[in-house]
């Protein structure tokens, strides 16, 4: 009996021993290329599935934009310049901009130094206008509000922060300047659940907060501009959007106030007139 | 004898909850993120001068908003300083320099509690390198295939829309400098190493006029309308309200008449 029992003993030790040792032994049969092997493919796996969220979540936002009749939105932005000094300063913006396509646009800007301006286009006429001066400037261009962005921007010189989002060309844009899409992380902006999506594009690296669900809205945009002296920021927070808003023709079509003067944009001033050396560059026109 | 395994277990049970503890707080460090490297990017100037309340310049790549910058486009030339006095100029790099020299005292002192925690960061950063090194791979390749995608892509898309390229970013313009009414001869330089080198001429006079013109004008203009356009003049020189990428600005132009 004795002898059974310390047999029982005995082999329960060498079972518990054996089941001690075994994982170690079979680590170690594991070549470490293997083990190194499943590592980075479930690293890899995992990063593929967060850049296929973020595509999606940043194409699904462009996309919704891009086809949306109309829309509202209210956008609190700052950006930072640095001075000689080699001091960031940040200065704000608050923009109300409506949609309506193809032909409808109507931006109020007002700056953190007070000054404001109203940008409007018809389908026919591209306007801007300063009430503190009561001057405007007016340039016909038909063919949409992508064409008319794109005009005002690059033939006029003019300056319309996040523009690209109004265009309904925003998806083959992204796509086209996007060279690497992350996913950052999930995110709580506003009581509202958001992918956090960073791209960089060859010149800028832009982060933006977008909202999940069935409408997915930008709530947060920052472009950094990687390429210049202290990277300054652009950042904007955007905040009531409106996806029905009521829209009549008087938004978008300028009408002048009384004793308004209208005066040239300095693109189109003819370069004879201009004294000092304009470069083409500088007036936003194509060379 | 009764007593042992109490003690046995109590001993046990402290040092499994330290452990925990340990534990616990290497990973809350593990948490606090390392610093971040910065790349020095390529200077492009851009800097205007346009003068904010205290003669800070409000022009720059990032007023632009865009998601694309030309740096080509940065090269506008700095103006100098606003027609601030030379005097509170000077006041200010004086004051700037004892606050930068107690900045240093400062750190000085804080230096040795930063290296502790730099050798700490350091370590994790290592640590942290080698799964960066492996996305960096990923994402090349991903380039790669982006880039391949984008040379089909623009190909087929671009062909349809005749006028405009490939590389067309329309929107990377730079918001131009401004340049204030009242330019300084040889401008103020900024405080190199706190110190200011700046010897403001008292002449004022303009610089070669930047794309968008000048905020104001240098004198109380003789103003006219010619042909519904209205002229401005400051002795021998002709100037007109225009829009550029600043807003409203006074642009030199040739004799209405």
């Amino acid at each position: 009996m004795k002898i059974k029992r310390q047999v029982k003993i005995r082999m329960a030790l060498s079972l518990y021993l054996m089941s001690l040792i075994a994982p170690v032994a079979w680590a170690q049969k594991q070549s470490p290329e293997e083990s190194e092997f499943s590592r980075i493919s479930s690293t890899s796996s995992q990063i593929a599935k967060e850049q296929a969220t973020a595509r999606n979540a940043l194409i699904r936002m462009a996309e919704f934009l891009a086809k949306a009749q109309k829309y509202s939105v209210n956008i609190k932005s700052s950006y930072e310049v640095l001075q000689e000094s080699g001091q960031k300063i940040e200065f704000g913006e608050n923009r109300k901009v409506i949609v309506n396509r193809p032909n409808g646009l109507h931006i109020e800007a007002e700056h953190s130094d007070g000054e404001k301006h109203l940008v409007l286009y018809d389908g026919r006429q591209i306007t801007v206008f300063t009430p503190s001066e009561n001057v405007y400037a007016q340039a016909t261009k038909i063919g949409g509000i992508d064409e008319a962005v794109m005009y005002f921007l690059r033939d006029l010189g003019m300056r319309l922060p996040l523009a690209l989002l109004v265009t309904a060309r925003l998806p083959e844009e992204l796509d086209r300047r996007t060279q690497t899409l992350d996913y950052v992380e999930e995110t709580v902006m506003d009581g509202k659940p958001v992918y956090h999506v960073a791209g960089r594009t060859e010149t800028v690296d832009y982060q933006v907060w977008i909202t999940e669900g069935a409408k997915p809205l930008p709530l947060q945009i920052v472009l950094t501009y990687k390429n210049v002296e202290g990277q300054p920021d652009y950042r904007a927070k955007f905040s009531d959007w409106n996806l029905d808003p009521k829209v009549k023709n008087t938004l978008f079509t300028f009408t002048p106030p009384k004793e308004a003067r209208k005066i040239a944009f300095i693109a189109q001033l003819p370069k004879t007139v201009l004294q000092g050396s304009v470069s083409p560059a500088e007036t936003g026109e194509q060379k | 004898m009764n007593t042992k395994p109490y003690l046995f277990i109590t001993i046990i049970t402290v040092a499994f909850i330290f452990l925990i503890g340990t534990v616990h707080e290497a990973a809350a460090r593990l948490g606090g993120g390392g610093g971040r490297a910065s790349a020095g990017g390529a200077r492009a100037g851009g800097g205007g001068a346009r003068a904010a309340g205290a003669g800070f310049s409000r022009s720059g790549a990032a007023a632009s908003g865009s998601f694309s910058y030309s740096s080509s486009r940065g090269a506008a030339a700095r103006s100098g300083a606003p027609a601030a006095s030379a005097s509170r100029t000077a006041s200010r790099s004086q004051a700037a320099q004892t606050r930068a020299t107690g900045r240093a005292e400062t750190r000085e002192g804080r230096q040795e509690g930063y290296t502790e925690r730099t050798d700490i960061r350091q370590q994790q950063q290592t640590a942290r390198a080698g799964e960066r090194t492996e996305r960096a791979g990923e994402r090349t390749e991903r380039t790669q295939a982006r880039a391949d995608t984008r040379e089909s892509y623009a190909g087929h898309y671009y062909d349809e829309h005749g006028h405009y390229h490939d590389d067309d970013d329309w929107d990377d313009g730079e918001v131009a400098a401004l340049a204030i009414g009242a330019a300084v001869v040889g401008g103020v330089v900024g405080y190199a190493a706190g110190q200011s080198t700046a010897t403001p001429s008292s002449t004022v006079v303009y610089s070669a006029p930047p794309s968008s013109g000048y905020a104001s004008l240098p004198c109380s203009p003789y103003t006219t309308v010619v042909q519904g356009v209205t002229y401005h003049q400051c002795g021998s020189t002709w100037y007109t309200q225009a829009y550029g990428g600043n807003g409203v600005s006074y642009v030199p132009v040739a004799a209405p008449y």
